[in-house]
């Protein structure tokens, strides 16, 4: 399995690179994508770990309960877990002492406690080390991450290269250079896109494909289009007899009827032709999902990710 | 008369992707149509305000929007450039050209204030004390980034303030002590920084240390505009209002929200939920409701009391004109029945805020919401009748 498109460097398969980020702006379906490839990376037989960013509960939603904490815990037939900022901080000096105890007292300062909440980087630092302790522990694979926001990706993946002036010798040193190592290697790393059949979303990812694909450019996996509406096949002649049928009858209840069927044709047609745009302007393999009208639950988790393998097959 | 009559500042929160910008602008231009004078303040990274205003571009600097003719008051529009609001924000400051510069060309400054997310807050908070300042406006809307960044913003003017009050600017200080000086230094001060040193470099360190030198300089400055910043979002003539959608997501977001602002002494004042409804094609403010006296669809009767209605006579009747009716009555129950589950989750929502918490329930449009016109549409469905202990619209 795996698709290669040209001009692209990585194989599309969200099965295969260890690190499956994935990214797009608040709303679009994005946890509930990524628990839907998770369920299904379970169900193949491998060993998925869901991640979230923290301070948000939508995985606890998607999912369908559960208190999702900073330890992996099976929920839903997944492993996940929280990224928790202080947590991963506390990961991240410790690895340097390598003293739990000692990393403890020195985040335990009150007045370090505040350098850290207000000194740039430093969630996004710690953040990555622990993304990338994940991937080198071989635990789990794949390892999906529900990264926060279009922009909060871009902020992740530039890291590296924002810090490279400004720091000298040490730990944070070769860190970053292993952090590059990994975010650029698309053999390890697969960057997602997740956007709506809809203008604004659309052209925000338009954006920020643009903003990804500048030198040295993320390993962009593929683009998954949420909530796409399925087509209406209704003849417009007879919609629009019926219609004046109805005005005529003065059956004001089926001329509202057809608005709303109008209305619904509409937006289909909108989101088709929103879909051709980002197929235009967007060179990445283009995963169809849906718009199943149903609430969350694991059957809505395993719909999308049988249309989503389908699709890459 | 709205309750909003008496608000200076109204600052929009929510989750992201639930329309919060175009809310945001819907109330403005409802309020500059009454004769207020409106300022719309976006902090948005992402730059939608300008396309839901119908503007080519929004710059940094507030831009006057041309309004319908009704419109009786006047509605300017910005969206904050991180950049440029902190440049500006350095120079009124530090008051001289020379430190100025100082602070513009040291790289941890330039870093900090161009690509961490954070860092909006920051400033976000600071262009609204200078609008709120000037005097000029009758009414700042504002519209913030997401959930998480919305208490950010919030906690950041004293996060700075305490920040640069704090021991630890001193320990940065430190490399430069020496001597019997070092000895005035905090007790295990020398050691963080080592540590600190070791952990980020002692490079980053010494890059660090300069850039807290100049924030010190200016820190009387911060500290007064962080307390006066604090004060007015706490005013009762300051409101908060939640912009939300009525899915699950959407609602455990909200939640999470409200905890997070009463923790920080704040009330929500309004809840708009977006996209609430699918409304009548003749009245935006009532939804669509069922057709209680309808033979259900895949019955017998269905096509032919439908047909009968229509005037169709027995040769007229098809198989695709039967299949049409039937696709009909199945969307207009689909709609119904998501409206019903929309006020369902409205309700829900307002359940777990305070009981005194205003709401409006907006719907949702067809088409394209990128335009002043739609925005105008919205802003004309914007009512705020539904408050306390008021029934939802929806009969159920």
């Amino acid at each position: 399995m795996g698709v290669h498109y040209p001009g692209v460097r990585v194989t599309f398969d969200p099965f295969r690179q260890p690190l499956q980020l994935f990214t797009g702006k608040g709303g679009v379906g994005k946890s509930t994508v990524v628990a839907a490839i998770a369920r299904r990376a379970a169900q193949r037989g491998l060993r998925p770990l869901l991640v979230e960013m923290g301070h948000r509960a939508s995985m606890e939603t998607v999912l369908g309960g559960g208190n999702i904490g900073y330890e992996p815990q099976s929920i839903a037939g997944v492993s996940a877990m929280n990224l928790d900022f202080d947590q991963a901080l506390e990961d991240y000096v410790a690895e340097n002492f390598r003293s739990r105890r000692l990393a403890g007292a020195v985040l335990g300062n009150s007045a370090v406690a505040r350098f850290v909440r207000a000194a740039p980087a430093v969630a996004e630092v710690a953040t990555l080390s622990k993304l990338r302790a994940l991937v080198a522990s071989d635990e789990y694979h794949p390892i999906y991450v529900d990264l926060d926001a279009t922009g909060h990706a871009l902020m992740l993946l530039e890291l590296p290269r924002v810090l490279d002036g400004l720091v000298g010798r040490g730990p944070l040193r070769r860190l970053l250079a292993a952090l590059s190592t990994l975010l650029g290697d698309p053999e390890t790393t697969a960057l997602h896109l997740v956007t709506l059949p809809s203008e604004l979303p659309a052209q925000e990812t338009i954006e920020l494909h643009q903003a990804l694909s500048k030198p040295p450019g993320a390993p962009l996996g593929g683009l998954f289009v949420n909530r796409v509406p399925g087509d209406r096949a209704v003849s417009t002649p007879l919609l629009d007899e019926l219609e004046s049928r109805a005005r005529k009858s003065n059956c004001a209840d089926i001329v509202e009827d057809v608005h709303i069927l109008r209305r619904r044709i509409d937006e289909s047609r909108r989101a088709s032709a929103v879909v051709k745009r980002l197929q235009r302007e967007i060179p990445l393999p283009l995963v169809r999902i849906p718009d199943f009208d149903a609430d969350i639950g694991p059957k809505h988790l395993d719909a999308i990710g049988g249309t989503v393998e389908k699709q890459i097959a | 008369m709205s309750w909003l009559e008496k608000k200076r500042l109204l600052l929009c929160v929510g989750p992201g992707g639930v329309g919060k910008t175009t809310v945001a602008a819907a109330v403005a231009l409802d309020e500059a149509r009454t004769g207020r004078r409106v300022a719309l303040l976006t902090i948005d990274p992402a730059k939608r305000l300008a396309d839901a205003l119908g503007l080519d571009g929004l710059s940094d600097e507030l831009t006057r929007v041309e309004l319908s003719s009704d419109a009786r008051g006047e509605l300017y529009a910005a969206m904050l450039d991180t950049q440029a609001s902190y440049d500006s924000l350095m120079a009124r400051l530090s008051g001289d050209t020379e430190t100025t510069a100082r602070i513009l060309s040291n790289p941890v400054y330039r870093a900090f204030s161009r690509t961490l997310a954070r860092s909006h807050a920051y400033i976000a908070m600071e262009r609204l004390h200078a609008i709120m300042g000037s005097g000029e406006f009758d009414l700042v809307i504002v519209d913030t980034p997401p959930t998480r960044s919305a208490l950010d913003i919030l906690d950041a003017p004293d996060n700075l303030a305490r920040f640069l009050d704090d021991d630890v600017v001193r320990w940065f200080l430190a490399p430069r002590a020496r001597g019997p000086l070092a000895k005035l230094l905090p007790r295990g001060g020398r050691a963080v920084t080592r540590v600190l040193g070791m952990l980020a470099s002692q490079r980053l360190v010494e890059q660090l240390a300069g850039f807290f030198q100049v924030l010190l300089d200016l820190r009387d400055g911060f500290r007064a505009r962080a307390e006066e910043t604090r004060r007015i979002l706490r005013e009762p003539s300051s409101a908060f209002v939640l912009v939300g959608a009525p899915t699950r997501t959407s609602l455990d977001d909200a939640v999470y929200l409200r905890d997070g602002l009463t923790q920080r002494d704040v009330t929500v004042d309004a809840i708009v939920c977006n996209r609430a409804f699918v409304a009548c094609s003749t009245d935006a403010t009532r939804p669509l409701a069922e057709r209680g006296d309808r033979p259900r669809p895949e019955s017998t009767e269905f096509a032919s009391s439908q047909l009968g209605r229509l005037g169709y006579s027995p040769a007229e009747r098809s198989p695709e004109l039967v299949a049409l009716l039937r696709e009909l009555d199945r969307e207009r129950r689909s709609v119904v029945r998501s409206n019903r589950a929309g006020a369902e989750a409205a309700r829900e929502l307002r359940s777990k805020l305070a009981g005194d918490c205003h709401i409006a329930l907006l719907p949702e449009l067809s088409g394209v919401v990128a335009s002043l016109d739609s925005v105008d549409e919205l802003s004309r469905a914007i009512c705020w009748e539904f408050s306390p202990g008021s029934r939802l619209p929806y009969g159920i």
